[in-house]
This record gives structure tokens, sequence and C-alpha cells, in this order.
């Protein structure tokens, strides 16, 4: 038995990595699976035993979906000997100025010369050169008591209230290849400190301006106008990132809060159920008991919610109303317990209503998969008809605005906002450095 | 001449969308093979209605030497025509019909829907059939609305169930403001009140198209995601540890080898998208099964930095010293496919680079993907040193291959 120690070397966003292991697998040359553990991304070395000698696939699936893997020559030794060999993880990087590396964990994505680090979530961003960085910017940050409107005259209205600060992110953050990149604070009203208690519990709307497409802007393509819900989160550090592929302009990369509620989403978001399992299991029982002894990470319990949402097991947790109270200007929260209601032998059908209003009301949910799940749920109680079905037809209305305008393959909820509607997010232009007034709260 | 779905008022024909559900037919009938849920029954409908079986091979797809053709499979003398349903509204209601009634009488069985042809997403996505738009004032009344059947399709008993959607998504600007006020469009082939009660289930989706794109393929030849899709049902998509001598393909390899395919191919072909899901999905189901035998991985070769590839003979060598050398110097990434085992990579030069040979360390590359980044040293080599041991680290043995 031989062992060989493992660690990632890629440099990551600061605190994503506090608290992560991915999942890692040892693989023969046969393709058999010989050894399997997790891999801390904050760094740290792991040790895996390794039955067999000669060249193993040492491999890691990320949450964005690339793989990171190397080959790492295992000695051959007698039986029960232990040796190591030390396996250097790296991510793509720029011009060595060493000699050649002996063995790297690479991203599954070629490198790119003048790239820096891809978004672990994302599968983010490569820029090609400097002028893209213009290509999108977070041009505005909704303010409370506003209508965000979705098109034509459908408007769907915030009743949080909450005032948001955006500031330029120190400079060590931005070469990470964002298009911006900026530090959300939270104050409480007239940019008082906020209270503790409420500070973390309240999404946030960002709008995004941004060109679909170089080509689009040389030929006078007016800029898109995106809205982007955001977890809670304090501090937290929001980037616009470009997207790999040509499917999308940006995606978001959020930094600050707890790693592995986005990691689970980015494994269930790749149909990765064995990792999301891996990572969503141990957070299952954290949640439960984090909503007995008071109220849990909103990020993570979210997440969590999601994790049981998608493997069908909501009407098992028992806790969903108590998530759904816990964070009241959290929409996901609602959803969650409105399908875990919907999975009862005996639905209640009221309650199922009533949870499915409370969702509308507090805004859109955080996750695409909400806005999904949240639209479903109201057309099949519209389509069942009756009383209740036809109370909820508005709220239909005010979620399909939303829905026809979705961009499905986004996790953070990403509405296309229309070009004739003047907006939508009323919020100041983003100075930088921004005006901090505390807005009266209306 | 590729061929796409154009997404309102006066589509066309698309061969292409016909070719690719006779070619996953054909594979169906031949090549499927799950022991504890063997295929039993196909519905196929198509317009126009005749399945030529054989007929619409995917290009590329590596069929073993002695695999069964479909017409046997159907109990044939040979590659003869058969008339099937044509794809209305109304037959493909009788079909789904059938098919629910059959896939909801075993919680073990696998339920597979395979679409291809026109589609939009307007906020569900609809799959457009023949009947499209015969009634001019409910123009896509005889459309699936596939989100909707999703949903209620979770009243199945089936637990593994793969649904495939070979069209576009794109979203009609023209209809956007009708669709937001008229409310929902489009059929689901389960009405509400169909009997039975949400369960768990392991049902992913598998989609050709992002939000908003479109998917494509050559004229009069299968589509490219059901050539892509077929690759992987080969043997790119299995994953590790054989059974019974049999490699596995299951429902979550099958969705990562897909996306890696499509990034692959998306250098030449732009169109091609990568999806991402929503589905429900509680386990990891076994989808098929691949005799053992060489297993095709995807092989990106990079430079640090990239520009320098242009200007080296970068080559790939197997553990039997068989070399394959890239056609021609180009800064671009190298893509190939090789088979599974183990290589090194190295590139030559001889016209003035920084060395005149540069290898890695043996490399054992597994489905679905590798990459391999050849870094340039910053200062120049003396000839024939291999790429080996980084900065303050004792160099490694070469491995035995």
């Amino acid at each position: 038995m031989s062992q060989i120690e493992v660690r990632f070397g890629g440099k990551l966003p600061g605190g994503v990595s506090a608290s992560l292991e991915v999942p890692l697998e040892v693989l023969s040359a046969d393709f058999e699976r010989i050894a399997m553990g997790g891999l801390p991304m904050s760094g740290q070395p792991v040790q895996l035993d390794v039955p067999i000698g000669g060249p193993v696939v040492v491999r890691a699936l990320l949450p964005s979906g690339e793989f990171v893997s190397a080959t790492v020559a295992v000695p051959t030794g007698e039986a029960g000997e232990r040796s190591a060999t030390v396996l250097r993880l790296e991510r793509t990087g720029g011009p060595s100025s060493r000699a050649p590396r002996r063995t790297t964990l690479r991203s599954g994505q070629p490198a790119s010369g003048a790239s820096g680090l891809r978004s672990l979530w994302m599968g983010g961003p490569l820029l090609e050169d400097e002028a893209q960085l213009s290509e999108a910017a977070i041009t505005g940050v909704y303010r409370p008591g506003k209508p965000l409107q979705t098109g034509a005259d459908l408007q769907w209205r915030y009743e949080t209230a909450t005032t948001v600060i955006l500031e330029p992110a120190p400079q060590e953050t931005t070469d990470e290849s964002l298009f911006d990149s900026y530090r959300l604070r939270r104050a409480g009203a007239n940019g008082e400190e906020p209270d503790d208690s409420t500070e973390e519990i309240e999404p946030l709307l960002l709008k995004v301006d941004g060109h679909p497409a170089a080509g689009a802007r040389e030929a006078g393509a007016a800029a898109l106008s995106w809205a982007v819900s955001v977890p809670p989160g304090s501090p937290l550090d929001i980037s616009l990132v470009r997207a790999a592929g040509p499917d999308r302009l940006f995606e978001l990369q959020l930094s600050g809060g707890d790693p592995r509620g986005e990691a689970l989403l980015g494994y269930l978001r790749q149909g990765a159920f064995r990792h999301a399992a891996a990572i969503g299991e141990p957070l299952v029982q954290e949640v439960e008991v984090g909503l007995r002894n008071g109220v849990p990470d909103p990020n993570v319990a979210v997440a969590v919610g999601y994790y049981l949402l998608q493997t069908g097991r909501l009407s098992e947790a028992g806790w969903t109303e108590d998530l759904a109270d816990a964070f009241d200007s959290i929409s996901d929260g609602a959803v969650f317990h409105a399908w875990a209601v919907l999975g009862r032998p005996t639905p209640d059908l009221k309650e199922l209503a009533r949870r499915l209003r409370q969702a509308v009301r507090r805004g859109l949910p955080i996750y695409t998969t909400g806005l999904r799940r949240l639209y479903d749920a109201l057309s099949w109680m519209v389509d069942q008809g009756g009383e209740l079905g036809e109370e909820l037809s508005d709220d239909l209305a005010i979620t399909r605005g939303a829905a026809t305008r979705a961009d499905w393959e986004a996790l953070f909820t990403t509405i296309r906002l229309d070009r004739a509607s003047a907006l939508l997010l009323e919020g100041e232009p983003l100075g930088l450095p921004p005006p901090v007034p505390g807005a009266p709260l209306q | 001449m590729e061929q796409r779905a154009a997404v309102t008022a006066g589509l066309g024909q698309l061969t292409t969308s016909v070719s690719a559900a006779q070619s996953m037919t054909d594979w169906f009938l031949a090549r499927f093979r799950n022991d504890a849920a063997p295929l039993t029954s196909v519905e196929l409908l198509l317009s126009p209605a005749v399945y030529m079986p054989d007929k619409h091979r995917a290009a590329g797809v590596r069929f073993p030497a002695d695999a069964a053709p479909a017409w046997q499979r159907l109990g044939l003398e040979g590659p003869t025509a058969l008339p099937v349903e044509a794809a209305t509204l109304k037959n493909v209601l009788s079909a789904f019909d059938r098919w629910y009634t059959r896939c909801n009488s075993d919680s073990g069985n696998v339920a597979i829907f395979y679409f291809s042809g026109h589609g939009l997403q307007i906020q569900d996505q609809l799959l457009l059939l023949e009947d499209f738009g015969s009634d001019p004032y409910r123009p896509l009344d005889n459309a699936i609305n596939f989100d909707k059947t999703y949903m209620m399709l979770g009243k199945c008993i089936a637990e593994t169930q793969c649904y495939f959607l070979d069209a576009c998504r794109e979203l009609p600007e023209e209809l956007l403001e009708d669709y937001v006020r008229g409310g929902q469009v489009g059929t689901g082939l389960l009405g509400a009140g169909t009997p039975g009660k949400p369960r768990p289930r392991c049902a992913p989706t598998y989609r050709a198209a992002a939000w908003n794109r479109q998917a494509s393929g050559p004229m009069g030849r299968p589509t490219h995601f059901a050539r892509i899709l077929q690759t992987c049902l080969e043997g790119l998509a299995v994953a590790p540890n054989r059974v019974r001598k049999l490699w596995v393909v299951d429902t979550e390899t099958l969705n990562r080898a897909l996306m890696k395919a499509i990034e692959f191919e998306r250098v030449t072909i732009p169109d091609l998208s990568v999806t991402r899901g929503h589905d429900e999905v509680n386990s990891v189901r076994n989808l098929h099964y691949v005799a053992d035998g060489p297993l095709p991985v995807l092989t990106v070769v990079d430079a640090d930095p990239p520009p320098a590839l242009g200007e080296v003979d970068v080559y790939a060598e197997d553990a039997e010293g068989k070399r394959i050398l890239r056609p021609q110097r180009q800064s671009e990434p190298w893509r190939l496919k090789l088979e599974k085992g183990a290589y090194v990579f190295g590139a030559d030069s001889s016209d003035g680079a920084a060395f005149s040979s540069l290898v890695t360390e043996p490399m054992v590359v597994l489905p679905p993907w590798q990459s391999v980044t050849l870094e340039w040293p910053a200062e120049p080599l003396p000839a024939d040193v291999p790429a080996g041991g980084s900065e303050g680290e004792a160099p490694t043995e070469r491995a035995p291959l």
C-alpha cells in the first residue's frame, strides 16, 4: 500500500476556500476507481492510500463542471510500505518563470495566457483583452419600495427594506478576470450600521447593463439590461464574470460567504448528484440543527432547500415551514414550503396557495430553480381552477412576466429586462466610489 | 450545409431532425443494452411518417463491427421502409398514453423520451409538431409544453426517466407580449387530475440548446446533438469500474460527457451550447452498458504561453511508442480524440524556439476529458530535457507504462 499526498494548489478568491472539500478520486490506468477522498479547497494536503503502484490519475470535479486532474507515479513498495508523493495541484496561470513543473492538476478548459482564475462555481471567465472589461457592468442596485418592472405593465413590487452600498473591491481581487468587481456592504435605515439580526437575511437585486457581444456593440446595438438576484451575505464581494462560451455574457461570482452552499448548487446544476450528495448530506443535518437552535446561515439553508427539492425529499424534511418563516425576505423559503405541502399525500391547498402568494410578495427567488418551481406550482394551482386558482391568477401573471424573460441557464435568477421599459431598478448610478447616503426607507 | 430551425411562422421541414429521430431509433434498437431494464417497446412518430431502419447512421459514431442492424431487431428481412404514425398532436397524445401506461407499470422501468424538431422557449419549452399553426387563432395549441409535461410525469412510478430534447430554445420576440398576457402555451401531455402523486425520481433532461439558443445539424443527416449523444453512449460517457466486464453509462456521467463533448466541438461548431438543469434527480441510475474495448478521451493539448504552440511540432506518444503527430503547426490548442491509456506529450522545434525538444511526464488519459498543458521554459533548455520537476522538488521517476 502506498500513500499519495494531494493538495489543491490553485489560487482562489478570498474566503471561498475556507471550509469546502470537493470529492476526489484516484483512478487506475484501467479506469478503475481505487481510492476516494475529499480535496480541501483551502490547499490543505490530504493523504490517500493507494493499493497499486504505477501511474494513477488523481481527479476532482469542481462545482463549475471542470475537472482538475493529474497523473501521479505511485512507487511500488513492499506490502504495508507507505511512501508519499506530493502532488501539487495548480490551475491555469500565466507564463511560468520556473522550470517545467512535474505534475499539475489542471482544469478542463485550456489555459489562456492572459487569463486569471476561472470561477470555481461558474466555469468562469477567460478574458482575452482589456477591451472586454467594459462590456458589462453593474449599473444599479434595487432600492426598496420601488417596483421591478419586468415588462409592459407587469410589476413585481418588493416589500423588503434594505439599503445596499456597493463599493469597488480591493484591487487584489480584480486580477481574477472580472468585468467589474464590487464589494457589498449593507446598511440599515439612514445609512446606519445594520442590526445584526437583520443584516444577513435580505437578498439583493442588481441591474446589470451589457452588450451581448463585441460585434453587436460595434454595430451600435443597444445594451441589454438584466436584473439579477444575489443571495444575502455580508460582507460579500460581487464580481461580474465573463461566462465561458457564447451562451451568455456574464455570470456572477460571489465570495465572502460560506462556499458550501454555492458548491452544492453548482453540482446540482450540472447534474452531478454524487458530488452534490457528498456536500449536501452533512449540510442537511447542519441546517436542521441550525433551525432548532436559532437562525442558520441563510445561504446554506437555501442551498440545502434546493438539494432536497431536486431530490424529492422536501416533504420529509419537516422544517421547511421554519425555514420559510425564519427568513421573511427570502422568497425561496416560501417556495420550498409550498412544494413540501404539494408533496404530501393530501396537500393542504389553502396553505399551498398562501405560501405561493407569500413567495411572490417577497420578490424574485434568489436561484433560477426557485423561479421555475414557483412558476410551475402557480401554474398548477391556476390550472386546477376553483376559488384558490382564481385568487392566484394575478400572482401567476406577475411570475409569468419574470419567467418569460428568465435566463434558465443562470444559477442566480437573471431576468432580461424589457428594452422599452424605463426601469426598472430604481437606484443610484454606480459612480465609483458611490455616494453612501442612507436612503430613507419607503 | 447547416440546417437551423426557424422560430416562428414559416417553419419548414427539418431533414436533420427527421434523420436524427431515425438515427436514435436505430441506436436504441441496435445498441441499447440494460439487462435490468431491457428495451421492450419504441413508439416512433415521424413527419413524413416513414421509418427507414439503418439509413441514418450518425457520422463518426463508433459501432462495433458485429453490431446487429436495427432492422434485424425488428424481425425484418432487410432495411425496408416502415410506415409509422405522423407526428401530429393527436397521434402524439395517443402514443404518449400507451408509453405512459407501460412506463407506469413498474418502478424499475426506464422511461426514455426523445424529441427532435422545431422548438421555442417562452416561459416553458415548447416542442412543435407537424400540425403546429394549423389553427391560426391558437397556433401553439398543437405544441407540446414540455415543462408542464415534465412536472406531471413526476407521478409516473418509473423511477428512472430520461428526456432528450433536440430542439431550439429561442425566445420569439414577436410572440412575447402575447404570451405574457395570454397565459399558458402549448399542451401538456399529461393533464391535471392524472392519477397518482408526485414521487421522487431520477429524471434528468438533456437538451440540445441552452436558453435562447438554437439547435442545429447538417441537412439530411442526424443533428449534432444526436451524433454527440450516440458518441457519449458508445463509450465517452462511461463511469469508472466495469461491471461484469461491461462499462456503465449512468445518468450522471452521460450529462457530464455531453457537456464536455459539446465544449470540445464548439471550436468547430460554434452553435453548440451547454445546458444546465433544474431537474428532479434523486439518485444516479445506470442507463446503458458498453462492451469492454477502447474508450475515447477528448484531449486538448495547449501551451503556456499559448502562441508558442504554433512554432513547434506537437505530438502524443502512447505506451508502445506509437506517435501521433499534429498534422500542422497551429497556435490554437490541439484537439484530438485518444483512446484511454498512458501517453507522453511533447513538442519538437528545429527553428529557433527556446528548446529543441520538450516532453511531459507520462500521463494517463481517461474518459471523458483530459487537458494537457505544455509549459514553455522561460530560459532556453538544453536539448532533450524532459519536462519534469518543479522548483524545489525532487524529480519524479518516470512511471512504468
